[in-house]
């Protein structure tokens, strides 16, 4: 990681979300809300369909820098939920694309710390703003 | 690194290493009890995740024991939405800080409210 500069971009992800990772986020996180697996619940409050928990989202875009860094490396991380994740009861899923840029580079504590910009985007359009990761640069 | 001991401890650490948004699966529970609570009134139905930002102090490993205390940061109402930030302490259980969260969460205020 010797020579990282401002705009320089990290490998790009497609992930994909299932109805059964839904299921799964629900009992690993405990947040059980029906909007993230009855079409009922959801469509009576107003959604287009289930949606993906906003924390798995925000937990699938951070795979940007922890497949970079590794997950001992980060040290924040913030994001604004702007736009659901509609997960269709299908084998697809739904698909979401991660990219991430090197927005800044800083010394704290002895270490480099890169301020990752995160974009994430389902159908063309952007589910996360403000997503920053700030990351410690390993020395070599 | 999250899932294998002798990877993590290889990389120098004394443990696996839990993913950075991993606080979520036990402060969740604190704050799903708490919305739930019906004295507070929260409509639960009706609510979304503003944001949300996690600030690590360091890494959460494997064997750890933690204390997660949630605080009531901020509540306010402006346009039919009430807007609540929960910020969850969690700590060692000698006292040191280990992950600071702040979920901003959104619902409607009760009609006529």
């Amino acid at each position: 990681m010797t020579g990282l500069a401002v705009g320089d971009e990290l490998p790009p992800l497609t992930l994909r979300v299932t109805r059964a990772d839904l299921v799964r986020y629900a009992g690993a996180s405990g947040d059980f809300n029906p909007i993230h697996w009855s079409d009922r619940v959801a469509g009576g409050v107003g959604l287009p369909g289930v949606i993906a928990h906003g924390m798995l989202t925000m937990a699938l875009a951070g795979r940007i820098v922890t497949d970079w860094a590794g997950p001992a490396a980060v040290r924040s991380y913030g994001v604004r939920f702007t736009r659901p994740v509609v997960v269709p009861d299908d084998d697809d899923g739904a698909s979401v694309e991660v990219s991430g840029k090197v927005a800044g580079l800083a010394e704290a504590g002895g270490e480099t710390i890169a301020k990752v910009a995160i974009t994430a985007t389902f159908e063309g359009r952007g589910v996360l703003g403000k997503a920053v990761a700030e990351v410690a640069v390993p020395a070599e | 690194m999250c899932l294998d001991p002798a990877a993590a401890r290889a990389a120098g650490h004394p443990d696996v290493i839990a993913p950075p948004t991993f606080s979520t699966t036990f402060v969740m529970t604190a704050i799903e009890a708490f919305l739930h609570d019906p004295d507070f009134g929260w409509d639960y139905a009706h609510m979304v995740h503003g944001d949300q930002a996690i600030e690590l102090h360091r890494p959460i490993h494997g064997g750890d024991e933690l204390v997660t205390v949630i605080h009531v940061e901020d509540l306010r109402t402006r346009a039919g939405s009430h807007m609540l930030t929960l910020r969850c302490e969690t700590t060692d259980v000698a006292g040191e800080p280990v992950v600071t969260t702040r979920a901003m969460l959104v619902t409607q205020a009760e009609e006529g409210a």
